[in-house]
């Protein structure tokens, strides 16, 4: 009789013990898929980040290069009033550029 | 008995039952395997190709000659489309193909009609202005997905030696011409593949299984081509053509030590961004594919291989020159019939003395001078990097008659394309060495450089013969027809050339081909160049057309390279 009722006791703590297991398996399971959700979204922002990055690097070097092509470069020249130089003087190695001075007198 | 029957009956129904079945399953396991694996691959997995990025092309100086811009695909989506077909197509056409709206109305109705698509492209290539003006004219079922265009900073400047990009049968880019064409496998690269799992609606999974093949871009290919040259080349020839009157020209600027290409244009030339509106026929280089015939710049050929097998001397005198030949019915003239009896070689370089040059002819002989032509390479390309590079064949041995070996002595009555002429006359420059063109000097991928190195040839002329012969194409400017015209304080080795141009069996005597080859400083060259102009209108003489910008070209790349002058 004694043990029909220790039986009795000892499967309620079971269905409890298997109840708070899957509670705590379910929780578990939410705050993973939480973490998972918002760390693949922090993910998804930065990826979209490095993609507007990469498509605003690419335009201004669209940019650079059309804005250093020597046609835009001559054009733009021409708009400035920019002419071409035609009359070169050619410094020869017999005429010295600049020549070396021994002793400088200052104020007199 | 009769239950007997029965078992027995359902006993062979059930064999053959299972023999069908395990055929059918014999059937699909063994022989339709690849099919339905095909298919179970299909319903698993959704795949995206993930297109590799065309490697860039260029200058000496970095800069880009051909990029990648950023462009978009219009397409429509066809169960989503709401409003009438002539409504979209009304007004999509103007943004899509200003020029000529009515064709593309057309087509967008016509691709908007299909019932057996769900999805049509309607516009590649069309850039990120055009593709707001569409989003602002809020029409539904019309998307955009992203692409690249090829595009060429420097315009049409360079079309000619680039090349363009295009697309092969299969609708992929393809390059075609110049560089784009030669080097196309390089700066394709190869697209990526992107793999997941699905489900039954056709999502991805997102746990998932995921395959990837990374794609690999296409190679950037650094050029010896000197922007500024470029530049300068094709502005000025433009200009010539103008001023002279010419039909066409071209203009080749080349380093004779190493065959490396500074610059290289011709006109008229194209788009190679729009290259659909030009004629086709302006699409392949002249320099490389066209020939010509050379005329007096061809001397300098000849008289450098007689030089150089010992048949004459700088100083040996023509006593053949007081008047005009007659070989074999036909008669050879000097080009402005005047005659210098008893001429030096060197006057005959001087006075361009077709005369003169037949005399040498003979003193040289039939077999050498084939001999030098295939050593000057000749009937054979020159090697460069270019697509569409040809050669004219060279005449054999034993079909060269006494008239051939005379006319072939100033350069008439044979063939040869610009550029093999450059490389001819740079084994003058160079002390004798025949080098071969090119234009990519490295090509730059993530696994590295690959440096192209140049090839120099065998010597084909002793060093004291291209003396001589500088010497002689020294003269030639100093004191000869274009003298005029030279920058002054400069050596400059060179000769000019007036061709007649065959048309039906005959020379025409009003058409004629203008060139100018000449290298300088000429003690030490720093650049080798090949001017042509065809049909000159102003002049037809090479001395009064092709010299004067040939002069006019190289006094700016003098400023530019910082050469002085000598005196």
């Amino acid at each position: 009789m004694k043990k029909e009722n220790k039986n009795k006791n000892k499967k309620p703590k079971l269905i409890y013990l298997i109840v708070v297991l899957v509670l705590f398996l379910a929780g578990l399971q939410l705050v993973m898929a939480h973490c998972l959700a918002t760390t693949g979204d922090q993910m998804r922002q930065l990826e979209e980040k490095a993609d507007l990055i990469k498509k605003k690097n690419q335009l201004l070097t669209e940019e650079i290069n059309k804005m250093g092509s020597l046609n835009r470069v001559a054009s733009e020249a021409g708009k400035l009033g920019l002419v071409k130089a035609n009359n070169f003087l050619n410094l020869t190695p017999q005429i010295p550029v600049a020549l070396e001075k021994t002793s400088i007198n200052i104020g007199r | 008995m009769g239950s007997n029957w029965r078992v027995n009956f359902l006993l062979i129904l059930f064999v053959i039952i299972g023999f069908l079945v395990s055929i059918r399953l014999f059937y699909w396991q063994i022989f339709s395997f690849a099919d339905l694996a095909a298919l179970a691959e299909n319903q698993h997995w959704i795949s995206f190709e993930i297109p590799a990025k065309r490697g860039e092309i260029l200058a000496s100086d970095e800069a880009p000659l051909a990029s990648n811009e950023e462009a978009f695909l219009v397409f429509a989506s066809l169960p989503e489309i709401k409003d009438k077909v002539n409504l979209i197509a009304d007004k999509l056409a103007p943004l899509l193909e200003p020029d000529n709206p009515a064709t593309m109305a057309g087509l967008i109705k016509e691709r908007l009609a299909r019932s057996d698509l769900v999805w049509v492209p309607l516009k590649h290539e069309i850039s990120r202005e055009t593709k707001s003006e569409i989003e602002n004219l809020k029409l539904e079922g019309i998307g955009f997905e992203e692409e690249q265009k090829r595009s060429y900073p420097e315009g049409s400047v360079s079309a000619h030696l680039l090349g363009f990009v295009g697309s092969d049968i299969n609708g992929q880019k393809k390059g075609y011409f110049g560089l784009e064409g030669y080097y196309d496998l390089e700066l394709k690269g190869w697209a990526g593949l992107l793999r997941r799992e699905k489900d039954a609606s056709g999502k991805p999974i997102l746990i998932g299984e995921v395959k990837k093949e990374e794609e690999r871009d296409g190679r950037t290919l650094l050029t010896t081509i000197d922007r500024t040259i470029q530049y300068l080349i094709s502005e000025k020839l433009k200009q010539g053509i103008e001023r002279y009157g010419a039909l066409s020209g071209s203009v080749v600027v080349m380093e004779p030590q190493t065959g490396a290409i500074l610059g290289m244009a011709a006109w008229p030339n194209y788009d190679p961004e729009n290259y659909v509106i030009f004629d086709k026929e302006l699409y392949p280089n002249p320099l490389v594919s066209f020939s010509y015939e050379p005329g007096s710049t061809f001397k300098v050929l000849v008289m450098s291989a007689a030089l150089n097998e010992g048949a004459v001397k700088p100083e040996t005198h023509c006593d053949r020159c007081s008047g005009p030949r007659v070989i074999s019915d036909y008669t050879i003239k000097t080009w402005n019939e005047k005659y210098f009896p008893n001429s030096t070689m060197t006057e005959v370089i001087q006075h361009s003395d077709n005369v003169g040059m037949v005399f040498v002819g003979d003193k040289l002989g039939k077999e050498k001078m084939v001999e030098y032509l295939q050593k000057f390479g000749l009937g054979q390309t020159t090697g460069v990097d270019l697509e569409d590079e040809t050669s004219p064949q060279l005449r054999p041995l034993e079909e060269w008659k006494q008239i051939d070996l005379a006319t072939a002595c100033f350069g008439q009555g044979i063939a040869l394309t610009p550029l093999q002429m450059t490389r001819a006359v740079a084994a003058i420059a160079n002390g004798g060495y025949l080098v071969t063109p090119f234009v990519v000097q490295k090509v730059i991928s993530d696994e590295g450089t690959s440096e192209i190195k140049p090839k120099i040839g065998e010597q084909i002329l002793k060093s004291a013969t291209t003396m001589m012969m500088t010497e002689m194409m020294v003269n030639a400017v100093d004191n000869g027809e274009a003298k005029w015209a030279k920058p002054q304080g400069y050596r400059i080795a060179g000769k000019t050339g007036t061709a007649q141009i065959p048309v039906a069996g005959h020379y025409d005597e009003e058409k004629t081909i203008a060139s100018f080859v000449g290298f300088a400083p000429a003690d030490e060259p720093q650049f080798i160049m090949l001017v042509t102009l065809r049909e000159p209108s102003s002049s037809p003489w090479g001395a009064e057309t092709a010299a004067p910008l040939w002069f006019d070209i190289a006094q700016e790349i003098f400023t530019y390279f910082k050469i002085q002058p000598n005196s």
